[in-house]
């Protein structure tokens, strides 16, 4: 990959002036902002006014507004985070608009392995934490735009905590290995959805625990997380048997109880 | 002799929570299930079906579907209630024998506001040995 070229002037979108390149091994096309509303923003764009190619890259170094799921803030100072989006054209039913939030999830969770770093698990529907002690390393956002009947692009931002270590090459390499993981993963859903969510579920914290889940507008459910569904849900079963799915679009808040 | 009214309300109210949908139904009085079959039949549960459930000839995704409903019911009553700090106090002044009343309380720090703040009740009934619930009262019915 190419080193930025520093902007001089900010574009009328609010972002400054792009460097594009390509990388290397996978001839991925990568835009590269010095800073930007922030790198989903800027990759729904490139993927609705330019038909960004499925893999297409944005990579922001200073987000303004870095927002996650639900619109929170990811707590980050900008200069620790690596901050990225990348356009996915997966093949998915418009049922299964749920799984690119997984499937992001998934992709940095084994690029982080990839890449050489500590151990990390998922936590449904949106983090990447630490398997020791469960703080987040990394949180994900998929903007997903349907077409007739299926998704028609997916927008995977990503966000990595690099307080530990800001180093520079380490950027690179967990950009190229996440990036290298989501394109596989996102490949695989032509054959279906069962390979990549098995895979989710051996890595996701959240099954097996008994939670208790705030949902929107109000109320709550609890239940013991059992399995993730083929369109990408989770399902809380109950001591008597009862099950209860839950979509990402439902859940406020998840809270893992002993 | 079962457990105590407030021991029983604590674990349907547990139970509700947590989807505990055959233990929620078996912990209603035989006068509640009837009831609740009436108001399914009434909102327009096919009649057959109806039959089914109460035969206990009906498959286990009818009853799930139909005992999963009942909770989500209960849970609606509950709403915006935290079930994990709800204190139970029993009434049962004034009451006629062999029934009990519990006041699901929402503690309140504030000595000016009283001790807590009636959240909803539970009406039980014995039925052999046995407190049952016979309904529950969100805190806006009356």
């Amino acid at each position: 990959m190419t080193a930025d070229d520093e902007p001089d002037t900010p574009a009328d979108n609010g972002a400054s002036e792009p460097s594009e390149s390509a990388s290397p091994d996978t001839r991925r096309e990568i835009r590269r902002y010095e800073a930007a509303v922030s790198a989903g923003a800027m990759g729904l764009g490139w993927a609705n006014l330019e038909q960004a190619p499925n893999g297409a890259m944005v990579v922001v170094v200073h987000e303004v507004s870095p927002l996650g799921r639900l619109g929170q803030m990811w707590p980050v100072p900008a200069l620790s985070t690596l901050a990225f989006a990348v356009v996915t054209r997966p093949a998915l039913s418009a049922e299964q608009a749920d799984v690119p939030w997984l499937i992001s999830a998934l992709a940095v969770a084994e690029g982080m392995d990839a890449a050489g770093e500590p151990p990390v698990h998922t936590a449904w529907p949106d983090l990447v934490v630490d398997a020791q002690d469960g703080t987040t390393r990394a949180a994900v956002r998929a903007d997903v735009q349907l077409g007739p009947g299926k998704v028609r692009v997916a927008v995977a931002t990503v966000r990595v905590d690099m307080s530990s270590d800001p180093d520079p090459a380490r950027r690179e390499r967990l950009l190229e290995a996440i990036g290298d993981q989501l394109d596989r993963r996102t490949a695989e859903l032509a054959e279906g959805v069962a390979g990549p969510l098995a895979a989710y579920e051996k890595l996701c914290s959240t099954i097996g625990r008994n939670l208790k889940l705030r949902l929107i507008p109000r109320g709550e459910m609890r239940g013991h997380a059992a399995v993730v569904d083929p369109l990408g849900r989770l399902e809380l079963r109950s001591a008597t048997g009862m099950v209860e799915r839950v979509s990402v679009n439902q859940v406020r808040a998840v809270e893992m109880l002993a | 002799m079962g457990a105590p009214p407030d021991e029983v309300a604590r674990t349907f109210v547990q139970a509700v929570a947590w989807g505990e949908h055959h233990l929620v139904w078996e912990m209603l009085s035989s006068e509640a299930q009837r009831v609740v079959m009436g108001i399914a039949t009434s909102r327009g549960m096919p009649e057959p079906l109806a039959a089914r459930l109460r035969d206990g000839t009906a498959t286990q995704a009818e009853l799930d579907q139909f005992r999963g409903d009942l909770v989500n019911g209960f849970r609606a009553d509950l709403l915006g209630v935290d079930v994990d700090t709800l204190e139970y106090d029993v009434e049962d002044a004034g009451l006629e024998p062999g029934t009990a009343r519990v006041v699901l309380v929402v503690p309140v720090p504030d000595p000016v506001l009283g001790s807590g703040l009636p959240a909803a009740s539970l009406e039980l009934r014995q039925e052999s040995d046995d407190w049952r619930v016979e309904r529950l009262v969100p805190r806006h019915a009356k």
